[in-house]
């Protein structure tokens, strides 16, 4: 295929684009579906992301449910990268929540009475001192029950997706029976 | 996209790149015609324009002439009863009679003006005078014996639209796209005579190409190749540079229902058949247009669920009836049907095959009344998949009747949606028939766009969604039969999908808060126009 011009009678096409770090990973994956590569150019404006291109026989048996297990793969790949992108969101939200609540009532309990001093000021800062230790005990321990929680969601989702991609490709494989790349280009 | 800019590599050029952050790893390439969006934004543009300034004559006059608003309020109730008298579906009164009440200056002005027997009545005529000249082409089959549980449906189809069944005929079910247009071109390329084409989309891309590939070669060689596309369903995927290559091949190319800048309800109704005759003998059918996304070449909403029929016989010559019928409608010559229709060569086979059509042509809604028929009819199993279930309320009564009285009823919807309001509706409707005990799957990464119904005594395999733009608004073609391999291989084809789905229930329902159901019921107040 090197050099020559596609012929889309005979061969199915696919442009992908990919994260750089994970290129060679997803090549060797794609690889199970049949897929050769024949060309890769980085992206002009994104410096991680490359452009791969890949060709397969067009007659190539079993294509619908190579078809689905690509999807499937996918998709697996994207949720599992989006999982770990999102995986403390809701804990990294509470907790930022936690510290400016508590900065608050630290700042109100500190500035109130300095600045206007009476013996209700007073009291207001106290309060407000004893509010920030509060939020502080209850909003702490919680968060981290709540970090523990995401982590083993995530670890749970992560281990369910590793294992569709992994079987998805290991189907994929069992189906093309591995394609010979000199055979193809030949 | 957030934007995180760093040096480049090449240093001294200093020029600046960024870095992608969003969380996918994996993107499929696709593309779109900008500028054909870019058309379709001017004209909504001028069409609204044009209906803002008939509201603002209205609201005007209402404003010099208090009399008018007397007038108008007198008009727009006699207007809703006239329209609670028609025989519209119930959801399309209920939708017209808020729109002319609440906007009682000018609703009934615009509710005349969409009354098809007002903007389609020349069509109409058209269309009748077109009919009664290629009657004699029409064949007089009856219904052999043997075929008793199909009986009424053959004679509802006959009664409705002159459709008859044949025999002779062989089926071959396709349960994708991939191996539907692979098939075609097997098929194209052994034409000899005529090639018609008439289908929703043809889109620039490698189908196209191998398509184009071969029937230029095919035109070079004398085959006389035709093709109906339709102009809404094209216009943003079938480039000037494509129409231009095919009628440089000598290729008779015509579009349905052009795209005007003159505001009128018509626009609204399209040609949504698709059907691709071979010489008379082949044709090709089923819920798959000309477009890489069908054959999943291009990625739009995960895996791409189609499915398509060839049959061969008989039958084919009903086909080449319902494409030369529109051809005349749209070329406006006349035709000699006869070197066309009567080249269906007889296949060995015992098995009916009724071919339909549907769509302003016909004085019925044969599309919908079908598949009642065959829901009422079903006792053991009814099998549907559509990309769209937006039911109206006889249709969705039937299945729920049909679910309580122990009929094994499924629903394959898509896991993907292509337009997320429509997809808000069809999970709104599917999920009350969950409570009666429907079994409602999603394809997973998928979208589903067959568009098939299987019981115990048949098949539709078609153009047909189950919404009500193809109930009421499109043209449609489809294939009922009781062949029993095509049946076995459609209750395969469910049964891997039925694998490949999630079953909806108590724990993955869509979120039903206050606000989604709002949003829900203001949606299904735009159903009838989905």
């Amino acid at each position: 295929m090197n050099g020559k011009t596609i012929d889309y009678n005979a061969t199915d096409t696919l442009d992908v684009t990919v994260r750089t770090d994970k290129a060679w990973e997803l090549w060797d994956r794609y690889k199970k579906f049949g897929w050769v590569q024949y060309a890769s150019t980085p992206d002009s404006t994104y410096d991680n992301l490359v452009h791969i291109s890949f060709y397969r026989p067009h007659r190539i048996e079993h294509k619908d449910e190579l078809q689905i297990l690509q999807v499937n793969m996918e998709m697996a790949i994207n949720n599992l990268s989006k999982a770990e992108r999102y995986k403390n969101l809701k804990s990294m939200v509470c907790g930022s929540l936690i510290a400016i609540i508590t900065a608050v009532f630290v700042l109100l309990g500190t500035l109130v009475p300095v600045f206007m001093y009476s013996a209700t000021h007073l009291a207001f800062g106290i309060i407000c001192g004893v509010l920030a230790v509060i939020t502080l005990a209850v909003g702490i321990p919680k968060n981290i029950k709540r970090r523990e929680r995401e982590e083993d969601k995530y670890n749970r989702l992560t281990l369910s997706l590793n294992a569709e991609i992994a079987s998805a490709c290991a189907r994929a494989e069992e189906l093309s029976g591995g394609i010979n790349e000199e055979e193809i280009s030949e | 996209m957030k934007k995180k800019y760093l040096n480049s590599p090449l240093g001294k050029n200093n020029i600046r790149r960024a870095v992608y952050t969003d969380y996918k790893v994996v993107r499929i390439r696709t593309e779109t015609n900008g500028w054909g969006a870019v058309k379709s934004l001017v004209v909504m543009a001028v069409l609204g324009l044009q209906l803002a300034l008939i509201v603002s004559i209205y609201m005007f006059l209402g404003y010099l002439f208090k009399w008018y608003l007397t007038l108008s309020y007198i008009l727009s109730l006699l207007t809703c009863i006239y329209v609670l008298s028609t025989n519209k579906n119930s959801l399309s009164k209920a939708v017209w009679v808020i729109f002319i009440l609440v906007s009682f200056g000018f609703g009934y002005i615009i509710y005349f003006l969409s009354d098809e027997r007002i903007f389609f009545g020349r069509s109409k005529k058209k269309y009748k005078k077109i009919f009664e000249g290629a009657q004699k082409y029409r064949d007089d089959n009856t219904l052999p014996e043997g075929h008793e549980p199909i009986a009424r449906d053959a004679e509802y189809l006959f009664k409705t639209g002159g459709f008859v069944p044949y025999t002779f005929t062989e089926l071959k079910y396709y349960p994708s796209g991939a191996q539907l247009f692979d098939a075609v071109l097997e098929e194209l390329d052994k034409a000899e005579k005529f090639i018609f084409i008439e289908l929703y989309i043809i889109s620039d891309g490698v189908l196209l190409k191998r398509v184009l590939d071969v029937l230029e070669r095919k035109a070079a060689s004398g085959v006389d190749i035709r093709i109906i596309y339709d102009f809404i369903g094209c216009h943003r995927t079938l480039s000037a540079s494509s129409q231009k290559r095919i009628k440089k091949a000598g290729i008779k190319i015509m579009p349905f229902n052009r795209l005007t800048s003159r505001f009128s309800v018509a626009l609204n109704f399209r040609d949504h058949r698709k059907m691709i005759i071979v010489d008379g003998r082949t044709v090709f059918t089923g819920g798959a247009n000309l477009a890489d996304e069908y054959i999943n070449e291009k990625r739009m909403f995960g895996y791409w669920k189609d499915a398509g029929l060839r049959a061969e016989g008989n039958a084919v010559s009903a086909f080449t009836l319902f494409f030369l019928r529109q051809w005349e409608f749209v070329t406006g010559a006349e035709e000699d049907y006869s070197p066309y229709v009567s080249a269906a060569q007889p296949k060995l086979s015992d098995s009916v095959v009724i071919p339909y059509a549907d769509g302003l042509d016909y004085d019925y809604h044969i599309g919908k009344n079908v598949y009642e028929n065959i829901i009422s009819a079903a006792k053991e199993r009814l099998y549907v998949m559509t990309p769209y279930f937006i039911p109206d309320d006889s249709l969705l009564q039937l299945l729920i009747n049909k679910a309580l009285s122990g009929t094994d009823v499924r629903l394959i919807l898509p896991g993907i949606p292509d337009k997320s309001f429509v997809y808000s509706v069809t999970r709104n409707y599917a999920e009350k028939l969950i409570e009666v005990g429907v079994k409602v799957y999603c394809m997973k990464n998928s979208f589903v766009h067959s568009k098939l119904m299987l019981s115990e005594n048949c098949a539709v395999i078609g153009s047909i969604n189950l919404d009500l733009r193809s109930f009421y608004q499109q043209f449609e073609v489809a294939v009922y039969t009781d062949d029993r391999g095509v049946m076995s291989d459609l209750l395969s084809d469910f049964q891997s999908t039925f694998e490949r789905s999630e079953l909806i229930g108590e724990g993955n329902r869509m979120r039903r808060n206050i606000l989604h159901r709002l949003y829900a019921g203001m949606l299904q107040l735009v159903a009838p126009f989905m």
